[in-house]
């Protein structure tokens, strides 16, 4: 019934709009369709295009002369996951730059491909970075950053409640990280006790009691990723977790900003392919070309995200290996973020943060 | 013509004469109808649909409940008004001394003013809201100037409140709300003051008793206006304010790209177009939709004599009165207080006048001031004071396909996009303005709906219809999907403008033997010619400027100007954003006054 | 009679074009004085430095003997009806004719009896709860002049008042606003382009042209007694015939006229009549009679007729002199007079008494 009436609707739209843009169309404004042999990424945008043009997709092409087009997607590309799947009309073949968690509800949707990928590359990379339906090819840790100008003696987020510390503090507007960070303050051991205390409703408690202790001491919740570099950049801030990569921005800017990565906490991110794509196989031909050693060592050069695999070590320059998140001993500070747990809570833990921001 | 068909001898011929009539007289409604109904109302609406049903097509409240088990939404919603009313009125309170100001100058000081007034529609909105960070900060401008006057000890928090709330939005929106109030204010007789002044109304009883109430309906559209897009907003409240400042907007997107939750979007859509079409019925109610397009006819409609609308024109009678008689007392004071001399020309009015508008207009180009010397830092962030002189931010724009492409693209699309706006809303304009036909009201809301609605409900609608026909990542596609927005714009200025053509002008053309697309082309489009580049250029502006609508129906392929500014600012907001912002300032004053320039001769010729 | 207004010296510019060049006026109250001209003469430019609308670049007026030059314009205790009346569109038509009253403070009761006798003088006293896009353009005009009247200002001010209204609605306006004049006894200056209205009206006409007085006097004076072509011209139909000075005598000067005629004019003592100056001789239209073949005249004539309209009380007629020089004439319609048939050759007289000797020439035929 519904179906029916899905269809009809659909049959209205789909006719209505071809006749009336057939009526205005030009060639300027009609994009040719795109040449068989080619390959549509889409990723965030910005410095991710440049990073992945040099690294992914200008090599691949080299290789195999499949052209890789880049296309900017919106920072959360859930929704135009959604739509393509479900009009079965595709503008990309895969994605790049999807965080894992974002990945696990996209395969919850089933919005994904499975990908399945064999080959030493891929197995190379740890198993926490990878799973059936995504390849992680870049690390990025939330870290704790400050300006090293205007505050001695940070140790880890603990220093952000610190009223002897001087300074302005910033915080994420983001349930997750927020509450992460809250009880990494109050003394809970990064990792899975974080999740063995969530796991109680006292140990929600526990952690929104955290926040409110700093919620009077924050100058600024940033919301937009540019923002935690310009507050931290600006002097509004002197110390505010955010991550990796934005403060590196800052640093590579002159601005004398530290990073302390203990108690850090990263995500994974990397590829997906939309389900039902009609050329899901060549994306995995791409996504298994990025998972190589040189390749993802390139693609740090201008993203100050660490490489899933940990032989690209072997192809960075060693004053740049430190900045990045998977570089050994910064690994060792930080640990994973458990996307699964996050997935599960996530619409929770928002409405109740939320709620907490606006009391 | 109907005449004739109601006279006919066969009844039945006379009744299809009369519908065909009556069809004809509805014709002009039809393009902006069609348009809206298949690119807005259905897309919409399937969306919307969502939040009353279940997965398996049942009809389910499931989501409206849960919108009221928490006092999130509600709060949320609250914020939204409360934040949207005050942005409203600091709008109206600093916006009418200037449209005051930019009514009673020469037509070319008021072009060079407006310049300054539309300062901050050039400027992308990303790029503003960066220069108010630099501003207000902590370390911002005006604390260390007012730290180095010894004005303050500590800095002030200027931002990251209310306060920096207030400053962003009322900043974007006070141009919508100039322009909407000067159309207004030009209409106005100016005899009608000089009336009063010889009648022995002083400057301020004249003022407040003659002008102010008749330049209300330009307050009430402008306030409307302004209103109906501040709900809206949600960029800079995120960035300028507090979590405090949370609007609907940005619960929407979060349940749309974050929790893949487009029923539970829907039903908070569909909660804020509740609350926004019920403040729009009791502004209909209270101060009649005529008022929205500047002008109320009084005596004319006092057949409606609701309930609420008797109420409504009393209390409004006596706020005016009572706003009167306070601005009265205090022009009174001041008079007292610096007793003019008349032995030499006076002046004093129009320098209180100048003082006041030119606050306003520095308030509206300070930012700007501030973007122009970051452009030539040598600073590789955006970052008070610039440092050294470079043009490598005008290099790295010139030198770059992509921003020349993006350039190009938003030129186009904006040009195309108010075009079509034109196109198709003037007709609209024309039938809404002086036709009188049952239902207009609801005609009017339905037109002015798509501002209200976030921009990303009609992106993801467009999103999921354009992906049918395959208009993604067209050009044609961001023409569309803009023109939803820029429709409401073009139809209520053009309706503005049209309330003081004189039809008489081209009944005259009709006796003279024009036909109604010659008397079109002759006649009233050379009148309204003014009314019609306005509006072009809010289409065009609004078009230029806008992100969301971009970021799904582009693909990611067809990149505009401002979504290439969001991308470029994804790591890193750098001076190339600034030399960007101070091009488009150039290129844009160069065409007004160019325009100006031709336009002055051609008056001479 | 003391001087309700006073101008001196006044005068304004826009830029580089000369508005109003120095002006002076004496107005004597109660008197009603027409400022007529063309358009872009001067006269709305003055009426608005009187109204306080415009500010004078330089001079003096004075209202009541107190000077008023920058006054605002609610200070002068002046009123005035506008061209297009410029009622209060959003304010009832009681409320309308009540606001000069209410800025002047009075006490309510007052207010209302004094808006109602208005209005019965105006006889228009159903309408008071209307707003004026609900009267007649008549209508509008009577309660335009209502309000400026209602609070007895020492000087109304009329710009045009009656440009908007049909033939018929003017006639009767202009006896009404004169009515109103003799029972308010109110000084009025009023503006006026055409010069029918202004005759009908005034007690004193100040015509203007080019930004300045051209000519100021009662209708009759400028009519009969023009000192300039302009005047002449503007005030009704003439006849304008080039002349030069021929032989002066005690009583009367002559004149050779087109054709070689000769035209005799009273006596002037204006030094600037010699031989060699331009001059012209007017006569009115109406001052030309038919001569008999055996009748004389101080001025004659002979006209050939081209045609003859007939205007209801009199009959116009349209005619040339040997050398081609155009010649008006008007004559009772039912004048027992023969008539002159369009093609005759007739003879024409005229005394002269009524020959005016202007300085200069016209140019070209009006």
């Amino acid at each position: 019934m519904s179906d029916t009436l899905n269809l009809s609707r659909r049959t209205l739209i789909k006719g209505a709009m071809t006749a009336g843009a057939a009526g205005v169309a030009l060639p300027w404004l009609w994009r040719p369709s795109q040449a068989a042999q080619t390959l549509v990424c889409a990723d965030p945008g910005g410095a991710y295009t440049t990073a992945f043009k040099e690294a992914f997709y200008e090599p691949f092409t080299k290789e195999t002369g499949i052209a890789v087009t880049s296309v900017a997607r919106r920072g959360y590309p859930a929704a135009e996951f959604k739509a393509q799947v479900e009009t079965k009309s595709y503008n990309w073949d895969l994605s790049g730059g999807i965080s894992a968690d974002i990945a696990d509800f996209l395969k919850k949707s089933d919005l994904v491909e499975d990908l399945d990928l064999g080959g030493d590359d891929v197995a190379a990379i740890p198993a926490n970075m990878k799973t059936p339906f995504f390849v992680g090819n870049g690390l990025y840790t939330f870290i704790l950053a400050y300006r090293s100008d205007r505050m001695k003696n940070v140790k880890s987020f603990a220093s952000l409640w610190d009223k002897e510390l001087p300074g302005g503090r910033g915080m994420r507007r983001f349930a997750r990280d927020s509450i992460e960070v809250a009880l990494r303050a109050d003394g809970v051991a990064p990792g899975d006790d974080i999740y063995k205390v969530l796991s109680t409703a006292e140990g929600w408690d526990r952690a929104f009691k955290k926040l409110d202790e700093i919620k009077p001491q924050v100058q600024v919740w940033w919301d937009s990723a540019p923002q935690s570099t310009q507050i931290i950049q600006t002097g509004e801030v002197d110390i505010c977790p955010m991550p990796n990569a934005r403060a590196q921005t800052a640093i590579d800017n002159g601005v004398p900003v530290a990073i302390d990565w203990e108690g850090g906490f990263y995500s994974v991110e990397g590829w997906c392919i939309p389900k039902g794509a009609p050329k899901a196989d060549l994306a995995r031909q791409f996504v298994k070309f990025c998972a190589r050693a040189d390749r993802q060592a390139a693609y740090t050069k201008e993203l100050s995200n660490g490489p899933t695999n940990p032989g690209a070590y072997k192809f960075i320059d060693e004053k740049r290996a430190p900045a990045l998140p998977s570089f050994p001993d910064n690994l060792a500070k930080t640990v994973a973020v458990n996307d699964a747990f996050w997935g599960e809570h996530k619409a929770k833990a928002d409405v109740r943060f939320s709620e907490w921001l606006l009391s | 013509m109907s005449d004739t068909a109601l006279r006919a001898p066969l009844p039945a011929r006379a009744d299809s004469g009369l519908r065909s009539a009556k069809f004809r007289r509805l014709w002009p409604l039809l393009p902006t109808s069609i348009f809206l109904l298949i690119v807005f109302l259905i897309p919409v609406s399937q969306l919307l649909w969502l939040s009353i049903v279940d997965a398996g097509g049942e009809i389910n409240l499931d989501h409206y409940e849960r919108l009221f088990s928490t006092t999130l939404y509600f709060n949320v919603l609250k914020n939204t008004f409360s934040i949207a009313l005050w942005t409203t009125l600091i709008c109206i309170v600093a916006g009418y001394p200037v449209a005051y100001l930019l009514a009673s100058v020469s037509p070319a000081s008021r072009s060079g003013l407006l310049i300054w007034v539309m300062v901050p529609f050039w400027t992308s909105f990303l790029v503003r809201s960066f220069a108010w960070m630099l501003l207000l900060g902590r370390d911002g401008v005006l604390n260390q100037w007012m730290a180095s006057l010894g004005v303050i000890e500590q800095p002030l928090k200027l931002m990251y409140n209310f306060f920096g709330v207030m400053v962003g939005m009322s900043h974007a929106m006070l141009p919508i709300a100039i322009l909407t109030m000067l159309s207004v204010m030009q209409s106005i007789n100016p005899n009608l003051t000089r009336a009063a002044s010889t009648l022995g109304a002083g400057t301020s009883h004249s003022f407040w008793r003659i002008y102010f109430p008749l330049s209300l309906p330009g307050v009430a559209a402008a306030g409307l206006l302004v209103f109906i897009t501040a709900m809206g907003f949600f960029i800079t409240p995120t960035l300028l304010g507090s979590p405090r400042e949370m609007m609907m907007a940005q619960l929407i997107i979060i349940q749309i790209e974050e929790m893949l939750n487009w029923g539970f979007a829907g039903a908070i859509s569909v909660m804020l177009l509740v609350a926004a079409f019920s403040i729009f019925y009791l502004f209909d109610r209270v101060l009649g939709m005529s008022a929205l397009t500047g002008g109320a006819s009084y005596g004319k409609s006092r057949g409606r004599d609701g309930l609420l609308s008797r109420l409504g024109s009393d209390i409004g009678r006596r706020f005016i009165a009572g706003i009167s008689w306070i601005g009265w007392g205090i022009g009174h004071g001041f008079h007292m207080l610096f007793r003019p001399k008349y032995d030499r020309p006076g002046g004093q009015r129009m320098t209180a006048r100048w003082l006041v508008g030119l606050a306003v207009i520095i308030f509206l180009a300070v930012p700007t001031f501030f973007v122009i010397p970051l452009s030539f830092s040598e600073n590789s962030f955006f970052g008070w004071p610039p440092r050294g002189f470079s043009l490598q931010w005008y290099e790295a724009y010139f030198s770059s396909a992509i921003w020349q492409e993006a350039t190009l693209r938003s030129v186009g699309v904006g040009l195309s996009t108010a075009m079509l706006s034109v196109v198709l809303g003037t007709p609209a304009a024309f039938f809404l303005s002086r036709q009188q036909i049952a239902g207009k009201t609801a005609i009017i809301a339905f037109i002015l709906s798509p501002i209200i609605l976030p921009h990303i409900v009609v992106a993801v609608a467009l999103f999921y219809a354009y992906s049918y026909v395959g208009l993604i990542g067209t050009n044609i596609g961001l023409v569309i999907g803009h023109t939803v927005f820029t429709l409401p714009y073009v139809i209520i200025t053009v309706m503005a403008v049209l309330k003081n053509y004189d039809q008489r002008l081209d009944q005259a053309a009709w006796t003279l033997g024009a036909d109604q697309a010659r008397t079109f082309r002759y006649i009233t489009f050379p009148l309204i010619r003014t009314g019609l580049i306005t509006a072009f250029l809010f289409a065009f502006v609004r078009s230029f400027d806008e992100l969301t609508i971009a970021l799904f129906v582009s693909g990611g392929i067809a990149t505009t100007l401002p979504r290439q500014m969001w991308s470029e600012a994804l790591l890193n907001i750098s001076p190339t954003l600034a030399a960007v912002s101070t091009l488009m300032l150039v290129f844009v004053a160069a065409i007004i006054l160019i325009a100006e320039f031709v336009g002055r001769r051609s008056r001479r010729r | 009679m003391k001087s309700k207004l006073s101008i001196k010296n006044v005068w304004k510019s826009y830029g580089s074009v000369m508005a109003l060049k120095e002006t002076s006026l004496e107005v004597p109250e109660g008197e009603f004085l027409t400022l007529l001209g063309p358009s872009g003469s001067g006269k709305t430019t003055l009426l608005m430095t009187l109204a306080g609308l415009v500010l004078p670049d330089g001079g003096e007026i004075r209202i009541d003997g107190v000077l008023s030059t920058f006054a605002p314009s609610h200070q002068r205790d002046i009123g005035m009806v506008f061209q297009n009346y410029a009622l209060f569109p959003h304010l009832t038509i009681y409320e309308n004719i009540a606001f000069p009253l209410r800025m002047r403070r009075m006490p309510a009761a007052e207010i209302d009896r004094k808006v109602k006798r208005i209005l019965e003088i105006v006889r228009l006293p159903h309408v008071a709860e209307r707003f004026p896009s609900e009267l007649s353009g008549g209508q509008q005009q009577r309660i335009a002049l209502a309000r400026c009247t209602v609070y007895q200002p020492s000087i109304v001010l009329m710009d045009e008042p009656l440009g908007a209204l049909d033939k018929k609605l003017r006639d009767q306006m202009q006896i009404e606003i004169k009515m109103l004049h003799e029972e308010l006894k109110t000084t009025i200056l009023y503006v006026t382009h055409d010069q029918e209205e202004a005759m009908s009206m005034s007690d004193r006409i100040c015509l203007m042209n080019d930004g300045q007085i051209e000519q100021i006097g009662t209708p009759n004076d400028l009519y009969f007694e023009p000192k300039s072509i302009f005047t002449a011209l503007f005030l009704g139909g003439a006849n304008m015939f080039p002349v030069r000075i021929k032989d002066q005598d005690t009583d009367f000067d002559t004149y050779e006229g087109p054709g070689g005629g000769m035209i005799r004019a009273p006596r002037t003592n204006d030094p600037r009549r010699s031989g060699t100056d331009e001059l012209s001789i007017m006569v009115r239209p109406e001052h030309i009679t038919l001569l008999r073949s055996d009748e004389h005249a101080e001025n004659a004539a002979e006209v050939r007729v081209r045609n003859s309209v007939m205007v209801g009380p009199v009959t116009k007629y349209f005619g040339e002199l040997a050398d081609g020089t155009d010649v008006t004439f008007t004559q009772l319609t039912t004048a027992p007079t023969r008539s002159a048939i369009s093609g005759d050759t007739i003879r024409i007289g005229w005394p002269a008494a009524r020959t005016v000797v202007l300085p200069g020439r016209s140019v070209g035929h009006e």
